[in-house]
């Protein structure tokens, strides 16, 4: 087990490193210039463009700059941002908490509402709630949540007045203590909410037919002809297996919720790493989005490894040598 | 099932606290207005590069030697009064009186002076402009300066009051090695502006309180919040909802909506910018005059500011924007739309009709935002009637940029701001200017840039411009489509925006003026 540990932590390792060349040439190979950027398009001028291209060093050729950036990468710096002339780590640990509780609690609720929605549906099968759920669960899923994000502004926050637009805190109020507490659970109902709905889909049809599928095993049907009761059959035999894939996905979502949800966030202007790498995108903010694509691979390689002990945990059959 | 029903009622208790817990008490009213931001501002170091989302901060934190008003005219900031010497080489400045940094150190005109040395050294946004005119600067005493110019240069006065222009405190500054990364630049901006700098929270806002000091009075309310909302549709809901104020970039969608509403005022901001077709010069089609005329010939202006803009931009004709009776000339002109004569000139230039009843294909490119791509589709519709077949390719802002650059390209549009001097157009038209992207280059107009820069008198430099503009409309390096328009909105009961009010007297993202009637 320690050896399979050791390994999967050389290969992750291994992984990120990999991702991070890929990133940095791809992101080098799309048409955009950060200088040009940074310069502004209304009157830029050239002495502040030289000067920009030196001070960042963009004027050296691609395998130096790629150099540069790895070693100080080893020593724990990211570099900084072009734009906000700032480390890139503190730039995403101003937002990180913000998308972690975001996309975590809309995670954490999207598994627990779509699989015990799925499990219900798998084990009653063809009756009336599990046509309904998955009829819904179709048409979320098929759904752009910055679609459904807007529409659920325009019910619950411009028609019916039940909550805030967007943002994170009411400004004007500049709450303290439990009632921010409120305040911000109270911006968080609509973007957690447009988060689960698509989420639950995957979940549901996930849970459902590893519902169905278990259930339709040999054994299940040994268990019937025994004269187990249904319950015990589904609680202690079905349940156990059906929930492997869900582990899966589960820990893949988790593993994106450091970076956040960006069309979500922006949706509802949420303060989140999301915005903060839609904004480097389009601004051509190489060593910042390198940072967000770099925290977002480790977490991937992370959280795998992570599935893969629970997965030990969950199933004793499977043995790792 | 239990499980199910359990989760449920969790689920609702949770909806229930969150909805029902909502109005607590709070702090006594302060008087708060709101306005919308975009995005997070990238320094608050206001004279270091371009930033519009910044600009709107440093507007009501810092101030400028001089300023623009809403409609791009020159006003006085922390200099009163000014003269110029006969020969157009010394500007003379005389400072407010009893200014203070909102740190309570007194503002004097050394301060001007190492605002503007630093500016030069560190290349900021003015910088170059700044290297290129300056002789020296001198303080004779703490409220009077003096900058020495190298050659007449009419356009000074533009320079110092138009963007990232502002006066930056020298007893701060002046200790920090990289004014980039210091803490006045990232999150303790100290200016001498109506607003002093109280809070920011990333991704969320930026909180301004009122200057007590402020030399030209304190405002009338207390609290400035910039509110962070990237997504434009949500900005508007907000607004609807009460939770902004004043929204500074209303859709042109919406301002239809808006402009029938009683309760809700508009402001555009338009003047010395509008839409043109940029035609590339070095491109072997585009470089056909005849190809040009025929373009410029075929559009139909009025239809593409209805159908595109909803009638909120209005159809230009000139070749520069009007927003300075003395520079423009209202004689050079694109003239009536004309098929037939377009279709004449592409005939002389050898075209035939294919198949499809198209004598050539072009390529317009444009980026994403505005109006842009909807002017496109309806320029589409105009050359064909004149049998050119227009491709439209809309691309994001970066890759059409480098696109239009590296001068791989037929045809572009764009907008952007061309003030407040004339001299700005320079840029676009001069031999090798920076952003001549049409790579357009004649003698003449090279000749009159050079001259309208050295004149005094606007009478003098506006001949030259007028000229400029004449030889344009016979050229066609570039075309013009519309004017820009990009709205403000705030309701009835709020006062202060420069661009809803018309207010003339301060900058024109200040909020100095503000207030909130009853």
């Amino acid at each position: 087990m320690k050896k399979y540990l050791l390994k999967r932590i050389v290969t992750a390792f291994g992984i990120v490193l990999f991702v991070i060349l890929l990133n940095y040439v791809i992101i080098r190979l799309a048409p955009g210039d950060p200088v040009r950027i940074m310069a502004g398009f209304d009157n830029p001028s050239q002495e502040l463009m030289d000067a920009l291209t030196k001070k960042y060093g963009l004027d050296q050729p691609l395998y130096v700059q790629f150099w540069r950036y790895i070693t100080t990468l080893f020593k724990g710096d990211m570099g900084d941002s072009y734009l906000y002339n700032q480390p890139v780590s503190s730039l995403i640990f101003e937002r990180v908490g913000a998308s972690l509780l975001l996309s975590g609690v809309s995670a954490v609720l999207a598994v627990l509402i779509g699989s015990t929605l799925g499990l219900y549906a798998g084990r009653h099968h063809g009756k009336a709630l599990d046509r309904t759920f998955s009829g819904v669960a179709y048409m979320l899923n098929a759904m752009p949540s910055f679609w459904l994000g807007i529409m659920l502004i325009l019910i619950f926050a411009s028609t019916l007045k039940w909550l805030p637009t967007q943002g994170m805190v009411n400004i004007r109020k500049g709450y303290t203590g439990w009632a921010y507490v409120v305040d911000v659970l109270q911006h968080m109902v609509l973007p957690c909410a447009t988060l689960v709905a698509v989420q639950i889909p995957t979940y549901f049809r996930i849970t459902k037919s590893s519902v169905m599928q278990v259930m339709a095993e040999e054994f299940v049907t040994t268990f019937r002809v025994t004269g187990m009761s249904e319950r015990k059959i589904f609680n202690k035999y079905v349940l156990k297996n059906a929930l492997l894939p869900i582990v899966t996905v589960f820990g893949i979502n988790l593993a994106y919720v450091i970076s956040g949800s960006t069309l979500i966030e922006i949706v509802f202007s949420w303060p989140g790493v999301g915005v903060l790498m839609y904004r480097s995108i389009s601004m051509r903010d190489y060593n910042l989005l390198m940072g967000v694509y770099l925290l977002i691979s480790i977490s991937v390689a992370f959280m795998m490894i992570v599935v893969d002990l629970i997965y030990a945990w969950l199933d004793p059959r499977i043995r790792y040598d | 099932m239990n499980l199910m029903k359990k989760c449920l009622i969790a689920l609702l208790c949770v909806a229930l606290m969150m909805t029902g817990f909502v109005f607590g008490a709070s702090a006594e009213e302060e008087k708060t207005l709101v306005v919308s931001l975009g995005a997070d501002p990238t320094t608050f170091n206001p004279v270091m590069k371009g930033d519009d989302d910044g600009h709107l901060i440093y507007q009501n934190v810092f101030d400028g030697l001089l300023e623009l008003n809403y409609n791009s005219e020159v006003i006085p900031g922390l200099a009163t009064s000014w003269e110029t010497s006969e020969d157009g080489l010394t500007y003379t400045f005389h400072l407010a009186t009893d200014v203070k940094w909102h740190d309570g150190v007194d503002f004097t005109s050394a301060d001007v002076k190492y605002t503007y040395e630093r500016i030069m050294a560190e290349n900021g946004f003015i910088g170059g402009t700044l290297s290129a005119t300056l002789e020296s600067i001198e303080c004779p005493d703490d409220d009077t300066v003096v900058l020495n110019l190298k050659a007449p240069d009419a356009t000074l006065l533009g320079t110092l009051a138009w963007y990232e222009h502002f006066i930056i405190p020298k007893h701060i500054y002046e200790n920090e090695e990289d004014w980039a990364t210091c803490e006045a630049a990232t999150s303790k901006p100290i200016g001498t502006g109506p607003f002093k700098f109280a809070d920011y929270q990333t991704g969320v806002s930026i909180t301004l309180e009122k200057n007590e000091d402020y030399f030209k009075g304190a405002p009338k309310i207390d609290k400035l919040i910039f509110m962070i909302v990237p997504d434009d549709t949500t900005a508007v809901q907000a607004f609807y909802n009460g939770e902004i104020d004043i929204l500074t970039d209303v859709p042109t969608s919406e301002v239809l909506n808006m402009q029938n509403d009683p309760e809700i005022k508009l402001g555009c901001m338009s003047a010395a910018r509008r839409y043109q077709l940029i035609c590339n010069m070095e491109n072997e089609t585009m470089s056909k005059w005849e190809v040009r005329k025929a373009v410029a010939l075929a559009l139909d202006r009025e239809e593409i500011s209805l159908k595109a803009t909803s009638g909120l931009q209005a159809p230009a004709y000139g070749f520069y924007p009007p927003f300075l009776d003395w520079a423009y000339n209202a004689d050079a002109d694109i003239g009536e739309r004309d098929v037939e004569q377009a279709m004449a000139l592409l005939e002389q230039a050898g075209y035939t009709k294919n198949a499809d009843g198209y004598y050539l294909t072009l390529t317009l490119d444009v980026f994403t935002g505005g109006t842009y791509a909807d002017c496109g589709k309806v320029i589409q519709a105009n050359l064909k009637e004149a049998g050119i077949d227009l491709k439209l390719n809309v691309m994001e802002m970066a890759a059409w940029s480098e696109k239009i650059e590296s001068g791989n390209y037929e045809l572009g549009m764009m907008a952007g701001y061309q003030g407040p001097d004339p001299d700005a157009m320079g840029k676009r038209i001069g031999t090798d200017q920076v952003m001549n992207y049409s790579n357009y280059s004649n003698a003449r107009v090279d000749e009159l840039l050079v001259q309208g820069r050295a004149l005094v008198t606007e009478e003098d430099r506006g001949a030259c411009y007028k000229e400029i503009q004449a030889i344009l409309a016979e050229d066609l390096p570039i075309i013009p489509i519309v004017e820009f328009a990009s709205y403000h909105a705030c309701y009835a009961e709020v006062y202060g925006d420069p661009y809803i009010d018309q207010i003339a007297d301060v900058h024109d993202g200040c909020s100095a003026k503000a207030e909130i009637l009853e």
